[in-house]
């Protein structure tokens, strides 16, 4: 049925959730959190083998190429469990990316790499100034013979210090073009910000004359960035949506046993009702993130227009859902200690990652010729 | 090469919208266009010959089984219904309490007799239904209500009053809540009525709202005698029929609102296009492009939750109180709405809905003053809030 999710895709939200209770428990998460990239290679080895590296890669180069509505239940297990690192900037983003508009020769050595698990990825697109549009970018390449060398700043960039290849949006002669700096290239410095979502790591990427590779001409740039942001939207939403989940179960769970004035909070209206709107942003939440994979499953004339509204809805509702859930938990709920604010810190760490609300909300309405 | 059974699925529905949209061309003709500036009682008339049409050719009552002359239409196809609907711009049916409320608690506990007797003039429009629970000091807290009847032989003798009954003083027919016992706790001495609303001794008076119409009645009963055949469930199991009647209510009236949602987003937009905001189209303008958006994204997340929860209904569940996060959301929704087209009309806000200057006949006007009762009507969002509360999130009731 429509929006409604099989067998296999209820038995992979499972068995994503026993992998993090087993292998991610609450003190494995702080523990990655504390690391300079929140990084764990044994991990993300152990996600590999379930093939979960795979689901955005086509079979052609060793993917699995799942449905998008199957890699949004496996990016919502994730966002429930917190899970560190740079899954999100690797399968989210930088795979769809490659998938559009490398060359045969470029998707066959980084596609069939992340697939396998040996290589992490990144998209480089922001700067420190103009926004989220693609026009604004300074970033330059020079070509000399054949090669191309890249000079300038990307900001925002997610979890590059743990990149193997970032792919970088620079003007070539004035025209938006896409390239490929491996790790370790002459004259780029990562430098690592420090994000208010303490699971992944924003960065500053400084290039300087660094020797890249030019993806494939013969795409339309602006065409494949747009579609690897709407699949990273799409991905993120779905965290968010398990994140959301999260708050609620947790905010629940408490206002159940909290006893305060002789009754259990859970008991009190201003308590409650608050949680009743995060339930109702909750389901709202998941029917566009499950629109939006639709969309990219079935209907790809909709596709702008289903992950704008997801990931303008979900960044707004789970940081609301990070209001509530701290809110809810009281003195504890401000603790360092509590897992609550975590959550609450990824939220508002995503609200603007890969565009903000307003800035998709206006994309939204320019998708449907409004 | 065969085709999955998604695919054959998806072509029969394909075929399904086909044939809706072709029928729909050929029959919503101008007789059809309800104008701003009717009395309900002339709408109604309307609706009653656009039901009957609906009816003649097999487009009413789709959901339901083909034995009580519906199509077991599919929840897509459902979906698909509504969205052609609202696409020729077909006017509302008659019997939103027919087809909404009392046919879908007859189908679930009705007896087959009540079935054969009533399902089929419900789907023509030949029987116009209401709805009689609340009271006037039984508005919320239901269950605590006072009509009473009295078995006397063969028949049920009502005495009482009701209020805020839609459709009131044109319907044929009522499902009326009455207590039958008063010696045990309010939920466990009521039933539930099919009550013929010419009975001698039921009389209605029109209840005029805020927005200066009477859409609602106020009903009385006066020795009104009812054949206890016209016993819907058990004697003083009432409250559970009760139930039954408002999960469908708050869960399937959905499908309806959403083709008035669509409809209004585009007049919404228009509006926008029309109404000026420093010298230039309000559509230009950033924040009102951000609130468009927003009603955008709410109205298509309510048909996908709606849509989604369907799903389980139609799986064979009684719609649950999962229906109450769908009424809380479409009525404070249209709240939103409609408070948008308000702050949009600039000075013409100011406008009461009759007034001849008013823009679009005053339909703006109207509907912001009629939103009001959203969150009143059909459970109130407090009561909705308690629900979701205490029944899906689990959380302790009130006091404990």
């Amino acid at each position: 049925m429509y929006l409604a999710l099989n067998d296999e895709q209820r038995l992979l939200a499972q068995t994503v959730r026993s992998f993090i209770q087993k292998e991610l428990p609450a003190s494995k998460v702080r523990e990655m959190m504390a690391t300079q990239d929140a990084f764990d290679e044994h991990l993300w080895q152990k996600m590999a083998e379930q093939g979960w590296m795979s689901v955005t890669v086509p079979s052609e180069f060793g993917g699995m190429a799942e449905s998008w509505l199957t890699v949004a239940v496996l990016f919502e297990a994730f966002g429930w469990g917190m899970v560190p690192g740079p899954f999100l900037a690797t399968v989210g983003f930088a795979a769809p990316l490659l998938s559009a508009a490398g060359s045969a020769e470029q998707k066959s050595r980084w596609l069939s790499a992340i697939a396998e698990g040996n290589c992490r990825a990144s998209v480089a697109y922001l700067e420190p100034e103009g926004g989220y549009a693609f026009d604004s970018i300074r970033t330059t390449a020079s070509e000399t013979s054949g090669s191309y060398r890249l000079s300038g700043t990307k900001m925002f960039v997610l979890d590059a210090g743990v990149a193997d290849v970032v792919i970088v949006a620079a003007k070539e002669a004035g025209a938006l073009s896409l390239f490929l700096v491996e790790k370790g290239a002459a004259g780029m410095t990562v430098e690592t910000l420090h994000g208010m979502d303490l699971s992944r790591r924003l960065t500053r990427v400084t290039l300087n004359q660094t020797p890249a590779q030019k993806m494939d001409t013969g795409k339309d740039v602006r065409q494949a960035l747009e579609h690897a942001l709407n699949t990273a939207s799409l991905a993120l939403s779905a965290e968010g949506v398990g994140g959301m989940q999260w708050i609620l179960d947790t905010a629940v769970a408490f206002a159940k046993s909290r006893e305060q004035y002789g009754h259990l909070i859970g008991s009190y209206q201003g308590v409650a009702y608050p949680l009743v709107d995060r339930a109702l942003d909750l389901t709202s939440a998941r029917s566009a993130v499950y629109n939006a994979a639709y969309a990219f499953d079935h209907r790809p004339d909709e596709i702008c227009e289903a992950a704008s509204m997801a990931k303008a809805l979900v960044s707004d509702s789970y940081r609301q859902a990070g209001y509530t859930g701290v809110q809810t938990l009281g003195g504890i709920g401000f603790t360092w200690e509590h897992d609550m604010q975590l959550y609450f810190r990824r939220a508002s760490g995503s609200w603007s990652l890969f565009g903000d609300p307003i800035w998709y909300r206006e994309r939204l309405l320019q998708s449907l010729q409004i | 090469m065969t085709t999955s059974p998604q695919e054959q699925q998806a072509l029969q529905d394909e075929a399904f919208r086909a044939e809706l949209r072709a029928w729909l061309t050929a029959h919503v003709t101008d007789a059809f266009r309800e104008q701003r500036t009717m009395t309900f009682q002339e709408k109604m008339a309307v609706r009653r010959a656009w039901q009957k049409t609906l009816f003649e050719s097999g487009w009413i009552g789709i959901g339901w089984p083909r034995e009580y002359g519906g199509r077991g239409a599919t929840l897509t196809q459902e979906s698909i219904y509504h969205e052609e609907m609202a696409r020729a711009r077909a006017p509302l049916a008659a019997n939103v309490i027919g087809l909404n409320m009392a046919g879908p608690t007859l189908l679930a506990v009705g007896t087959p007799e009540q079935k054969a007797r009533y399902l089929p003039k419900i789907l023509s429009a030949e029987e116009i239904w209401c709805q009689g629970f609340s009271e006037p000091n039984a508005g919320s807290d239901v269950a605590s209500l006072q009509t009473r009847a009295v078995r006397e032989g063969d028949h049920f003798v009502v005495n009482g009053q009701k209020v805020w009954t839609s459709y009131g003083y044109v319907a044929d027919f009522c499902i009326l809540l009455v207590r039958t016992d008063f010696a045990v706790p309010k939920h466990k001495g009521l039933s539930y009525l099919i009550v013929d609303m010419r009975s001698p001794g039921v009389s209605t008076r029109p209840l005029v709202q805020m927005t200066g119409e009477a859409e609602f009645a106020e009903l009385f009963f006066d020795e009104v005698r009812v054949p206890v055949e016209n016993l819907v469930g058990s004697l003083n199991q009432g409250w559970m029929v009760a139930l039954t009647t408002l999960m469908h209510e708050r869960a399937t009236l959905s499908f309806s609102i959403i083709v008035l949602f669509e409809q209004r987003l585009q007049a919404l937009i228009e509006l926008s296009r029309r109404s000026t905001l420093h010298g230039a189209p309000a559509l230009n303008d950033a924040q009102a492009r951000q609130r468009l958006a927003r009603l955008y994204t709410d109205v298509k997340t309510f048909k996908l939750n709606t849509m989604r929860q369907m799903a389980t209904v139609g799986q064979g569940h009684l719609p649950g109180p999962e229906g109450s996060l769908l009424k809380l959301q479409w009525s404070e929704l249209n709240q939103r709405l409609v408070e948008l087209a308000f702050e949009l009309e600039g000075p013409y806000s100011s406008l009461a809905p009759d007034s001849v200057e008013a823009p679009f006949e005053g339909r703006w006007q109207y509907e912001y003053l009629r939103a009001r009762g959203n969150t009143i009507e059909a459970g109130t969002s407090e009561v909705q809030r308690n629900i979701v509360a205490e029944r899906v999130l689990g959380l302790p009731r009130q006091g404990a």
